[in-house]
């Protein structure tokens, strides 16, 4: 029973898997930074934080979020222009954006767009900012578009300048990146290699974003426009589990691992179980050298050791995990064709076998319509029984690093934690391990029950 | 059926079951993708004339069957290609790396025999007990948690946490020079790898015992010591034991593939450097040499260790002979 609730449980969360988790296990990446800790772990952790409401600048409501300072330049939400993105690296918001134009047609203007976090956890690692910008110039004019973070000391930190520019210019993003994980960004801004966001976040309080405007105009105007503002401290705590190394959530992946892991567990078996059937039953029945040869056969690949034949096979056939499944199942027959060739043995000298072959029954006809069913309640035994092999087999070459590499399976979730040296992020190496021991003890139970249902003879031993 | 013909079936056995692992290796490197010649002279910057007395050893553009009967003889020979990674030819990387397999696969059997032997005796004895109970769940468990989870697991507790084992390597870095230090030094680095592996062995081992002393306490010659009145202790430990130990020998060779196996992934979890570290380096680089030479060197230990079984088993127990 504990065993069938278990597998009823993980066949639930394998085809709930999109209703349970948003995300995708594969490639939903950088849902926060990476290596991100469990959020219910320790809540001064900072989560994901993001500093702007509206970065798209949808609305002409977008602006209420912003405290503004402006001299001699009006601030205006404009419908007409919008960062349409960067074809194949990101996508804009489209419509809709600030627009920052000078009123007088000479003089000096400047305005501060300021928005206002109170920070209340420990140092971050990652910030990055994102802001888009067009300046559309006429006449003799000349601008400067600056990102500043305020922090809690009045202290301002310029992270980046657009330097003092003449002229138009097409929709753009800062270069290099505003993103502490950015070398050239953190060279420039801290003067050193190694440090990181925890530098501009050092400790509890109000820190602000400032995106400021210098406009000169001699006789002419600018128009500048600024879209896709977007700040965001990245998460140290993410989720149930964290993230991996790529910032993928790591729940996610526990969860539609069930579903891969039963596929492949069952399918392999039912392989290795119809194999066996074939064999056993051919070589139980018909005796004689063809017994002979198929046991021999038999006795050779089961002493071949199957791990290390298993992973030359995979490394050479290239690891998919339809070839995984056939060579595990391929694999897996020997002891089952034995159980069953036995049991064919004893079940020959039977009468009904007897009758059926002197009524004229063919070979085939009584191996599938007499002895099949017979046995066939021993290879469904044997079905439970094959799974939990198959499903650690797979683990195994998984961890070895002969997964699919398109599947993020349990097994190879372990192999990420050997690989990137994460043993001690025991919310990413225990789980993965214990849904394949829990799911394969499962199959372990249903089957010493079928067992003990369908054979009742041995139920006192 | 006498002893002799007994053996020479063993042997024969064996012999054709090396043939096979070596035709079934020579299928799989036919099957390889790529040249596997041009691979190697891309990876490690050959000669043209190094090239030219590579395709020659391996008999490249001869016959199949040619090529067939030369890729024999040279693993015969002890030849099994060139490493794509090291570039040392395979055996010599391999001869090196054993030793300390063997050293955790050995060292750990040895002890899972002989703590699964005492619980599978006691399981007999006392059935239903906790101890029965306990040792048929770590006989279950040993099938079902993988080992190299377990591995982590254990790293995690024993090494991160609470700091009592290093977290990696055979010896330390620089190993002590003192043998006795270095001895001690070793025991310390391989007490994790062999405690994962008994913990994943003895349950099997026990639940065999177990099954051997039941089937034994069921014989006639045990009802007839009890009935002689010879007490529980006796007829178990004198009786019964002896005989339930013969099929014990069968199954420790069975288990050594396992064994190995499961060594082969511990290793890994835990920079031993033995095989395991090696095979998981090949599949980094896509040393398919590598990986043949392990598939093809393990895979005729495990059919020597069977056929000294055999023979063993067959010396112990004389009703071989009437088979």
């Amino acid at each position: 029973m504990a065993g069938l609730i278990l597998f009823l449980i993980f066949i639930a969360i394998g085809l709930l898997a999109p209703l349970i988790t948003p995300y995708d296990p594969q490639y939903s990446m950088q849902l926060a930074n990476f290596r991100a800790k469990p959020e219910w772990l320790d809540a001064s952790i900072p989560p994901n934080i993001y500093y702007v409401e509206d970065s798209g600048f949808t609305t002409s409501n977008s602006l209420e979020e912003w405290q503004i300072t402006t001299s001699g330049i009006s601030v205006n939400w404009s419908s007409d222009e919008g960062y349409p993105g960067i074809a194949l690296v990101e996508k804009g918001s489209g419509q809709g954006s600030i627009e920052l134009a000078t009123i007088n047609p000479a003089g000096e203007g400047s305005v501060t767009l300021g928005k206002t976090l109170s920070y209340n956890f420990n140092p971050p690692h990652r910030f990055s900012v994102h802001i888009a910008y067009l300046a559309v110039v006429t006449g003799d004019a000349s601008w400067q578009a600056q990102v500043i973070l305020k922090q809690t000391t009045g202290n301002e930190l310029l992270l980046w300048s657009s330097g003092t520019q003449h002229g138009t210019v097409d929709w753009s993003i800062p270069k290099p990146q505003i993103d502490t994980n950015d070398a050239t960004f953190r060279l420039r801004l801290f003067k050193d290699l190694l440090a990181d966001a925890s530098k501009l976040f050092p400790v509890k309080g109000d820190y602000t974003l400032i995106v400021k405007l210098i406009a000169t105009t001699q006789s002419g105007s600018v128009k500048f426009y600024v879209d896709d503002i977007s700040a965001r401290i990245w998460g140290e705590s993410f989720g149930y589990l964290g993230t991996d190394n790529y910032g993928r959530d790591i729940f996610t992946q526990l969860v539609y691992g069930s579903r891969i892991s039963i596929l492949i567990g069952v399918f392999s078996a039912v392989i290795a179980v119809a194999l066996g059937l074939l064999v056993g039953l051919t070589s139980g029945y018909v005796g004689g050298w063809v017994d002979e040869l198929l046991m021999r056969f038999n006795d050779i690949l089961l002493t071949i050791p199957g791990l290390p034949l298993l992973i030359v096979l995979t490394a050479v056939m290239g690891p998919s995990i339809i070839s995984v499944i056939i060579l595990i199942g391929f694999l897996g027959w020997m002891g089952i064709a034995r159980l069953i060739r036995s049991q064919v043995l004893s079940l020959k000298t039977k009468a009904f076998v007897e009758a059926a072959r002197a009524s004229g029954g063919g070979t085939w006809h009584i191996i599938g319509k007499h002895l099949l069913p017979n046995v066939i309640t021993m290879a469904y035994t044997q079905l439970a029984l094959t799974v939990p092999g198959a499903i650690v087999t797979e683990a195994a070459l998984s961890f070895l690093g002969l997964g699919d590499p398109f599947l993020q399976t349990w097994g190879k979730m372990l192999h990420d934690v050997q690989y990137y040296g994460a043993v001690s992020e025991w919310w990413w190496a225990i789980p993965p391990g214990l849904c394949i021991a829990l799911l394969s003890m499962a199959f372990v139970f249903i089957g010493y029950a079928m067992d003990d249902i369908l054979n009742p003879k041995l139920r006192n031993r | 059926m006498g002893y002799l013909s007994f053996f020479a079936k063993k042997i024969v056995f064996a012999v054709v079951t090396i043939l096979i692992i070596m035709t079934l290796n020579f299928a799989i490197f036919r099957l390889m993708p790529g040249d596997p010649i041009a691979m190697l002279a891309d990876q490690i910057r050959l000669k043209p004339e190094q090239v030219q007395r590579l395709y020659e050893l391996f008999g490249l553009g001869k016959p199949l069957w040619e090529q067939y009967v030369l890729y024999m003889i040279q693993t015969l020979q002890g030849f099994l290609g060139y490493s794509y990674y090291t570039q040392h030819p395979v055996t010599q990387d391999i001869m090196i790396r054993l030793p300390n397999t063997l050293l955790l696969v050995g060292t750990s059997t040895i002890i899972s025999i002989v703590i699964g032997m005492v619980i599978g005796i006691v399981a007999a004895a006392r059935r239903g007990s906790a101890i029965d109970i306990g040792a048929i769940s770590f006989g279950f468990l040993g099938n079902s948690v993988p080992t190299f989870w377990l591995g982590l697991l254990l790293l995690l507790v024993f090494g991160v946490n609470l700091q009592w084992f290093p977290l990696r390597g055979t010896t330390s870095v620089p190993s002590p020079t003192d043998p006795i230090a270095l001895v001690l030094d070793i025991l310390w680095h391989m007490t994790l790898p062999t405690l994962v592996l008994v913990i994943i062995q003895f349950g099997g081992f026990a639940l065999i015992m177990r099954a051997a002393m039941m089937d034994v306490l069921t014989e006639d010659y045990i009802t007839l010591a009890r009935a002689k009145g010879i007490d529980e202790r006796t007829v178990l430990y004198k009786h019964a034991l002896r005989n339930a130990m013969l099929p014990m020998v069968t199954i420790i060779a069975l288990a050594f593939g396992f064994t190995l196996s499961g060594a082969l992934l511990t290793e890994t979890v835990f920079s031993w450097s033995g095989l395991g570290r090696y095979i998981w380096d090949a599949i980094v680089k896509q040393d398919f040499p590598a990986l043949q030479g392990i598939f093809f060197i393990i895979s005729v230990m495990v059919v020597v260790a069977n056929l000294f079984a055999d023979l063993v088993y067959g010396l112990l127990d004389p009703r071989v002979k009437h088979d």
